[in-house]
């Protein structure tokens, strides 16, 4: 039988004298995710701590863990953090997106791809595809410019669920919680329960998927941004 | 009954003698055909003060008694209730400087334009077939609307500075802040006799003194003006205003018989401005920095309180949930950073508090 295994990702504090705002609801949100993910039975891997959480040893974490799955087994993953884009004049204008992860021995020469980017996520969904053939990879992204990080697979990949805050070129909301995390806590018992709970994966969870990120996108709405 | 309300009380009585004994005066006064003498001049701007504070007193018991409960029938209860030194109690239930300043100009102002108004009554054609009523205008020089606009203004600004403070930190304004109001608040801050209210205090008493020096000559031209049957001249006095910076009102060409609409000079408008200011500024720097800091401290170890109890509930819930996992060393390397980020936390939170303890002895 498939095993469902979710890995948490969340930074509030690191971001003190950087010039992004902090996030304190992050862990709170890690929290209470990880609660439910737990209930419906989801093993939780352990957590990075802000300090040790590094590009590198994100990439390493989620390797290892990838490493440990059957082709059968389901991945989760969840972010709650900054997430920014940088444009590439060099390659026609191709835009970076990345999550403002750790900055912990931060290379000014390297900028912003000393930060987790989205090419560094493609190499692990690769490596989940290569790992898992039968399994499901769920992203579930609280940051701005969400989107930018998955929509180099967007068209091809049925076995990838992608929920986003925002798009490749819009900013995610927040207050003293993310207005995401709010809406997805509406949307948890309709449709992501669904999304993250049945086996095989279908087409009919792709609807889901899609039927989900719509009711997001009503519930933002009735937020009044 | 407090000594507060004893001395309010005596006042009140002063100021219905007072308004009885020179309604009396006036009547006399009326029915005299003689010309009025220097003290007729002054005890009118006196009577007329004593009318103008009856008078907006009585409107506002007249709306209070309107809106209020059916049950409350009678006025005693509401006077009982209410006092005119209620126009001048501010927000922390002390009087209030910039309140006191509002109200006196707006009865110096009111008063001045009753007085004049009394003043015509008093005027009486021999022929019996003018009525110099009809000649009254109500006209202010704009250094009196000035006046008034700067003490409005000062008492919006403190009103403002002062909401803002108790909505930011509503905690600094406790319950035993309200104190019962003393004459000594209208010149004392929380820290004692303030130099600023001192200076504002005796400027404005200067500033009315000299307003209604003028008013006394404006109603005395105007009458002797009547008396003289010269209805041209009083015409002409009710729209003389001085103009300080033309050449054709030079103080030396200045003469009694024909003064200007009572005026205060613009120096002085600029000194009442500036104090205005330095005390509207001195209400925007917080009177109490210990209480400042303590807020801020106390609202940092309610934040540093609530991030460790998060990140506590999540390391014991990586702890449950990794029970019986095989933890790599990368996992483990995880929990033991996450111990040290909790163990600064307490760190932190202890220096916190004894930083705050520190302060909390320090008496003010």
């Amino acid at each position: 039988m498939a095993k469902k295994y979710a890995i948490c990702l969340g930074f509030g504090d690191q971001y003190r004298g950087t010039g992004m705002a902090r996030l304190p609801f992050a862990y709170k949100n890690i929290l209470d995710f990880s609660k439910k993910l737990s209930l419906k039975g989801y093993v939780i891997f352990q957590i990075i701590p802000e300090s040790l959480a590094t590009k590198q040893r994100i990439k390493e974490h989620f390797l290892e863990k990838i490493n440990m799955l059957e082709p059968d087994d389901w991945l989760l993953f969840y972010y709650v953090g900054h997430g920014d884009i940088r444009f590439n004049p060099a390659s026609g204008n191709n835009v970076t997106t990345y999550l403002v992860t750790s900055f912990t021995g931060f290379d000014p020469a390297l900028g912003h791809l000393n930060f987790f980017t989205d090419d560094d996520y493609a190499t692990v969904i690769t490596a989940f595809r290569q790992k898992a053939p039968n399994g499901h990879l769920i992203t579930i992204l609280d940051c701005c410019y969400a989107f930018g990080m998955v929509d180099a697979f967007k068209d091809q990949q049925q076995f990838h669920t992608i929920i986003a805050a925002s798009s490749f070129d819009k900013k995610a909301f927040y207050d003293t919680n993310s207005f995401f995390f709010r809406a997805l806590q509406i949307v948890w018992d309709k449709r992501l329960v669904a999304i993250a709970s049945e086996l095989p994966p279908k087409m009919r969870e792709l609807n889901d998927a899609s039927r989900c990120q719509c009711q997001l996108a009503r519930a933002f709405a009735n937020f009044q941004l | 009954m407090g000594p507060g309300k004893n001395y309010r009380k005596t006042i009140g009585r002063i100021l219905i003698i007072l308004l009885i004994a020179l309604s009396i005066y006036y009547i006399i006064l009326f029915n005299t055909a003689e010309n009025l003498t220097k003290l007729n001049f002054i005890l009118i701007l006196a009577f007329s003060y004593v009318l103008t504070t009856f008078l907006l007193w009585g409107m506002v018991m007249l709306l209070l008694k309107l809106t209020s409960p059916a049950d409350i029938r009678f006025l005693s209860k509401i006077r009982a209730d209410h006092s005119i030194s209620d126009f001048i109690i501010g927000d922390d239930g002390g009087y209030s400087l910039s309140r006191l300043q509002m109200v006196i100009w707006a009865i110096t102002i009111i008063s001045y334009q009753l007085s004049v108004l009394l003043t015509l009554v008093l005027l009486k054609d021999p022929a019996g077939d003018r009525s110099y009523l009809f000649y009254y205008e109500l006209d202010f020089s704009e250094s009196a609307l000035w006046l008034l606009g700067l003490s409005l203004a000062s008492y919006v600004s403190v009103k403002g500075i002062t909401v803002e403070q108790t909505k930011r930190k509503p905690q600094l304004r406790k319950k035993k802040d309200f104190k019962r109001p003393e004459p000594i608040d209208i010149i004392s801050g929380p820290n004692g006799l303030d130099f600023s209210k001192c200076q504002m205090a005796l400027w404005t008493l200067i500033a009315i003194f000299i307003f209604n020096t003028r008013v006394y000559e404006f109603n005395k031209a105007i009458y002797h003006q009547g008396y003289t049957n010269n209805a041209k001249e009083v015409v002409n006095t009710f729209s003389r205003h001085y103009e300080e910076y033309s050449e054709n009102e030079r103080k030396d060409l200045y003469d009694p018989a024909k003064p200007f609409v009572p005026y205060l000079p613009w120096a002085f408008i600029v000194l009442m401005g500036m104090s205005q200011g330095a005390y509207v500024g001195k209400k925007l720097v917080p009177a109490n920095k210990v209480d400042s800091v303590k807020e801020g401290l106390k609202d940092r170890i309610a934040s540093l309180m609530d991030g460790l109890l998060i990140k506590k509930e999540l390391f014991s819930q990586q702890l449950a949930l990794t029970k019986g996992q095989t933890l790599t060393p990368g996992d483990q390397q995880n929990l033991l950073a996450r111990q040290a980020e909790i163990k600064a936390m307490e760190t932190d939170l202890a220096r916190l508090n004894l930083e705050l303890d520190n302060i909390e002895t320090i008496t003010v």
